[in-house]
């Protein structure tokens, strides 16, 4: 489905990496240069966004500036052969003056489960004429092994905060990235009532039941540390921040749908059950 | 004089402020909360009514009395009903100084300090931006209305800009935190918040009624309200200081928060004529009433998500507002 989905691009009609030369492949996405690098065309990558994180090495590339803001001559200046990018990067009308100018883009749909991942590194190899078998394979088992370790039983009660600035913490309801990783963990999002990362009215979330809180690494660090982030008035009074039952992880890692997914996954559902899960396997791309 | 109707408008924004504290996302029944409140049950319902709602509800209501006192002070000081505090740069130099924080320094900000930080910068942008709106109007150690007006234009542009340069360097998650600070909220009210605040709107809540006799004079013109023994600079300079310390307080509590400044006097006058004695006291009363019910609505109305408050005083006071003005043009013709 990906895959038609891909070629349907128009761009695709002959293997992209026919060049004769090593092609240069802009990319935006922190999760896409993942794949990518999982994929072994880490030395194609000319150019990466702000979000491309990880492996740390990508950081000494050319910069494209942050992945909703590109600008089309920026992207150009790198010369690059193709750009891949993330179903958010943007914005619109800077990806259609790329595709005007004859670039081809290569657009990686929203991920929300294992599948969609598999499907979409697999999509992304046959493309880019790198074999993705090896790296499918593993994850394919990384998933399948997390599958099996997962206890069943009721799962823990959550709650995702992107941040908790100034006014109501902002939680994350059905179809955020969060609730997608809470699910693969087995994890059930407390909030049902709406969909997207919104303010969250402090008094309803007393009413939630929450066992957990989980929150990106920085939303943290910016309140001054998990102590001063359960302390906030508007989250204060959870029994899971008085109990101190934060996780915080590195936003990338938890929510940057990669192949690293699967191990994010066991480790949240690690910490959240209180019981250490067996290790998934090492991988190269971790 | 009107003045009569002062204790009368009293007594309803503290029946409505009362109220206010039973309603919420979590439901609590006019009995409990008078158990709660004097202690009674202080389990669920105490921690909630003294955790959350009634800081908040005292924040809305600090914060909409110093935003409706500050109009109604503008308002006289310019001798304009369009008047309000931001035309002194105080919102938008608390919205850079917020949105700095909120993108650029709070990494470099030592741990501890870090869950006050985005509150102090928007509160040091607001006075320092209203200081150089003074510098700037100062011609021969006199300060112009005129010059006043104009310099808070231009560094109302310029820290506009400043803001927008903040939100351009921003991901998309500061990008939220800044949204949302800007649309105002008084969910993070905490006692000492509250008691902060409190700190920084009182020297004008307290000056209140030495600067009515001045504004009153001020109707007449500059030169006869002179004449008449009023101090016109210091009257200007006192004013428009314990405005920028007052609405930068409410600011950095609650982030922006529009339309009740400007709104407030204007309903004031509505119902009791344009005597600031009456007008200054009566908004104070009148913002405090209309941002602790807006809050009411904003933490309800979508539960269990939260509106931001600015959201609710711009969506639902600009008809309210508009229909009363037509009301009373009709009836004055």
């Amino acid at each position: 489905m990906i895959t038609r989905r891909l070629l349907a691009s128009g761009l695709l009609a002959a293997p992209v990496l026919a060049h004769a030369t090593t092609p240069r492949i802009a990319v935006a996405g922190g999760g896409v240069a993942e794949m990518l690098c999982a994929l072994g065309l880490e030395g194609r990558i000319c150019g990466v966004d702000s979000t491309a994180l990880h492996p740390t090495r990508l950081r000494a590339l050319p910069q494209l500036g942050y992945q909703r803001a590109l600008s089309a001559e920026g992207v150009l200046s790198l010369r690059p052969d193709m750009l891949v990018h993330a179903h958010e990067a943007g914005p619109p009308s800077v990806l259609a003056q790329l595709r005007a100018a004859g670039l081809p883009l290569i657009g990686v749909p929203r991920v929300t489960d294992a599948e969609g991942l598999i499907a979409a590194i697999t999509a992304l190899g046959e493309t880019l004429g790198a074999d993705p078998d090896p790296v499918v394979a593993a994850m394919a088992a990384d998933f399948a092994a997390l599958d099996t370790m997962l206890p069943s039983g009721p799962p823990p009660r959550a709650l995702f905060l992107l941040s908790a600035g100034n006014g109501a913490p902002q939680a994350s309801g059905r179809g955020t990235a969060a609730a997608a990783m809470f699910r693969l963990a087995r994890i059930r999002n407390v909030i049902e009532g709406y969909e997207g990362y919104r303010p969250l009215s402090p008094e309803a979330a007393l009413t939630l039941g929450a066992d957990w809180l989980v929150a990106p690494q920085h939303s943290v660090e910016a309140r001054g540390g998990p102590s001063a982030f359960l302390a906030q008035p508007q989250l204060a009074l959870l029994p899971a921040a008085r109990a101190g039952r934060l996780y915080t992880q590195d936003s990338l890692y938890l929510l940057g749908f990669g192949p690293r997914s699967a191990h994010a996954a066991r480790d949240m559902a690690s910490a959240l059950r209180g019981v250490p899960l067996p290790p998934l396997p090492e991988r190269p791309w971790l | 004089m009107t003045l009569w109707r002062l204790p009368l408008l009293a007594a309803l924004t503290l029946m409505i402020l009362a109220l206010l504290l039973g309603v919420g996302a979590v439901p609590i029944p006019p009995w409990r909360v008078v158990g709660a409140v004097f202690g009674a049950g202080l389990g669920a319902d105490g921690a909630i009514i003294w955790g959350l709602r009634l800081p908040r509800t005292l924040l809305a209501a600090l914060a909409g009395a110093a935003l409706g006192l500050s109009g109604a002070v503008m308002q006289g000081l310019f001798r304009n009903p369009l008047a309000d505090p931001g035309l002194l740069g105080v919102s938008a130099g608390g919205a850079f100084g917020a949105v700095t924080m909120i993108v650029l320094l709070l990494p470099h900000v030592p741990a501890p300090l870090r869950p006050h930080a985005v509150a102090m910068a928007a509160f040091a942008g607001a006075l320092l931006v209203t200081a150089l709106v003074l510098l700037l109007a100062l011609r021969e150690r006199q300060v112009g209305v005129a010059g006043l007006l104009l310099a808070g234009i231009v560094l109302n542009a310029f820290a506009g800009a400043g803001t927008s340069a903040m939100i351009y360097a921003a991901d998309d998650m500061q990008l939220r935190d800044v949204t949302f600070w800007t649309m105002g909220s008084a969910a993070g009210a905490t006692w000492p918040v509250l008691g902060a605040t409190l700190l920084a709107g009182l020297p004008l809540l307290l000056a209140a009624p030495l600067l009515a006799r001045g504004l009153d004079a001020l109707i007449l013109g500059e030169r006869e309200a002179a004449s008449l023994g009023i101090r016109v600079e210091w009257l200007k300079w006192g004013a428009v200081g314990l405005v920028a310390l007052a609405v930068g307080g409410a600011v950095a509590a609650t982030g922006l928060i529009g339309f009740v400044g400007m709104v407030a006097p204007h309903l004031v006058r509505l119902a009791g004529g344009a005597g600031h004695r009456w007008v200054l006291p009566a908004s104070a009363l009148m913002g405090a009433l209309l941002l602790a019910a807006a809050d009411g609505l904003a933490r309800t109305a979508v539960a269990p998500a939260e509106l931001p408050i600015g959201l609710v005083t711009a969506l639902l006071g600009a008809p309210v507002f508009l229909f009363l003005l037509l009301r009373s043009e009709r009836a004055t013709r």
